[in-house]
């Protein structure tokens, strides 16, 4: 894959200005917009790389393939591919939710290209497996989930798009949706939803080679505190820090908060 | 019209007011205490997410909290309401955010028992049709007696392999091939045994080719197999050690063999590679069968 190619799959946007890299990844729902609060707070001593994952916001729908996007190493793939055809180096990757864990992945195939990571209200399994760990849902919470999802038309343009979504179905009628803040397909987003809702990559956490940095907040229905602590615990190089607010999408409602927890933490490894 | 006798309590549907972050219930009418089958829910440390169910909450967190912050309201979110003895009911949530000090979220919530029981039906009826598009699709491609691609769906692929080879320059190779005496087969032993050793031959092409190799009954008693990647010396090895492989296939005494015809490229149109196999093939037969030959 080269760079252009890259840049079109995962429609990546670049800006800001500096000397070091920030990879901000989007979790799952929504696309790169979810960071544009947090942006002005960093773009003016960091270059900021945005993406979109395969099958999310603007990315090129006809790269989407439900084998390899059925498990969350697809996502990390995407990482993997665009740094490798963008020759990033010695990035610093932020996820937020679930792509804390794509970020962990994605790092342990390239550990040159990224060098730390902070994990916004990440999680490592959102299933409860009593009585030592407590991800938050029962599998039929998350079996609703998926039937709620099938009913749920939040910016979908394609609400019959699998039965026109063969092997040769036309580019432009496949990437044809509105384009709305928070546009999905549907297929695309039930495959995203269960890659991420039913995975369990606890005994990963161990293989952590990269400082990181965990934020959370006080009151996170997705990601509770517990579970920050969880991964602090089994996670070697990684540190802590809970934000004085509450609710899933810190980098929305709370980014300068967020912007300098980052800054303190990058200070400490970022020449 | 008295006015002072109308109270949002009247409404048809829920209505709840909200902070922003914590989403705590600061109002809310009497049809979301009927709803729940429960009175005074104006507890000021209720949340909204405690009259939902816990899908509902990853919705809520994944695509509504981010769709209110960015753009300031949401619409027709379907979502799960729980009551305090779990009973589910099926909702419509909408959303719509005050901006002024305190921050408030508006919402209303209707019941959607009936919009949910015919999506139900949709999503059904999707899943039906895809399945069977899809089992569909699988017949239309598929040779029924062997299981390999049919004529039409190897040519199909194999321009499309042709194409790849174009761009890459890298050589494929096309193996046709054709089972000796196949009519004495059939003359001898009757129809069935013949079909026996299509299948045989069948299960042991998908057996010995690469997953990446497309292979096909072409017709009759002939087949043929496309190589990506593959140069003609290679093709010859792999043709060779076929067509020792299919003398395991035995009727009573008599061993099977096929004769083989090679033809390789990576800028030649799917006819012409197709004709010079099978001509290849041809000389294959002439000259004694059991044997594979690459085109002249």
């Amino acid at each position: 894959m080269n760079e252009a190619e890259a840049i079109k799959r995962n429609n990546i946007k670049r800006l800001g200005k500096g000397e070091h890299t920030l990879v901000l990844a989007h979790g799952f729902g929504c696309s790169q917009s979810m960071w544009r609060f947090l942006i002005p707070y960093l773009s003016d001593r960091y270059q900021i790389l945005l993406f979109d994952y395969v099958g999310s916001g603007a990315s090129d729908f006809t790269f989407f393939s439900k084998a390899r996007y059925s498990d969350l190493e697809g996502y990390a793939d995407d990482i993997v591919e665009f740094c490798e055809a963008l020759s990033l180096k010695d990035v610093s990757f932020i996820g937020h939710s679930v792509s804390g864990i794509i970020g962990l992945l994605a790092a342990q195939k390239i550990p040159d290209r990224i060098s730390n990571m902070v994990m916004v209200c990440p999680s490592p399994c959102f299933l409860n497996f009593p009585p030592n760990y407590f991800g938050g849902f029962e599998l039929s919470d998350l079996e609703e989930l998926v039937n709620l999802m099938d009913k749920n038309y939040i910016g979908w343009a394609n609400h019959l798009s699998p039965l026109v979504m063969g092997q040769d179905a036309d580019p432009a009628l496949v990437n044809e949706l509105t384009h709305s803040f928070c546009s999905t397909d549907p297929v695309m987003a039930k495959v995203f939803a269960k890659a991420t809702f039913f995975s369990d990559y606890r005994d990963r956490l161990s293989e952590n080679t990269h400082p990181t940095l965990l934020l959370q907040s006080q009151n996170d229905s997705l990601a509770s505190v517990s579970i920050g602590e969880y991964m602090r615990l089994a996670m070697p190089q990684s540190e802590l820090r809970v934000i004085d607010a509450k609710g899933h999408c810190l980098h929305m409602t709370h980014p300068e908060e967020v912007s300098k927890e980052i800054d303190s933490f990058l200070a400490k490894r970022v020449s | 019209m008295n006015l002072q006798r109308m109270s949002c309590h009247d409404f048809q549907c829920g209505l709840i007011v909200t902070d922003l972050v914590e989403r705590r219930i600061v109002f809310s009418n009497h049809y979301i205490e009927s709803l729940l089958g429960v009175s005074n829910i104006t507890d000021p440390l209720t949340r909204i997410d405690q009259l939902l169910s816990r899908a509902s909450t990853i919705i809520i967190e994944s695509y509504v909290m981010p769709i209110l912050i960015h753009e300031g309201h949401c619409e027709e979110v379907q979502v799960t309401i729980q009551n305090a003895k779990g009973d589910k009911v099926p909702a419509l949530l909408n959303a719509r955010v005050d901006s002024a000090e305190p921050i408030r979220v508006y919402w209303t919530i209707t019941s959607a028992v009936q919009r949910d029981q015919l999506y139900q039906e949709l999503v059904n009826l999707r899943n039906q049709l895809e399945q069977k598009a899809e089992r569909l699709e699988q017949l239309s491609q598929t040779d029924e007696l062997t299981g390999l691609l049919n004529r039409r769906e190897f040519v199909v692929r194999a321009n499309r392999c042709i194409k790849v080879s174009e761009r890459s320059k890298r050589q494929l190779s096309l193996l046709m091939f054709d089972i000796d005496h196949f009519k004495k087969v059939n003359d001898t032993y009757g129809h069935d045994v013949g079909d026996y050793v299509l299948n045989s031959l069948g299960l042991l092409l998908k057996a010995n080719c690469r997953e990446t190799d497309h292979v096909a009954r072409m017709g009759g008693e002939e087949f043929a197999i496309l190589m990506p990647d593959t140069t003609v010396d290679a093709a010859l090895i792999f043709a060779n050690r076929l067509l020792e492989l299919v003398c395991q296939i035995k009727i009573e005494n008599t061993v099977l063999t096929m004769s083989a015809g090679i033809a390789s490229g990576y800028d030649r149109e799917f006819d012409v590679l197709f004709k010079a196999a099978d001509i290849a093939l041809y000389q294959a037969k002439a000259s004694g069968r059991n044997k594979a030959v690459i085109e002249s």
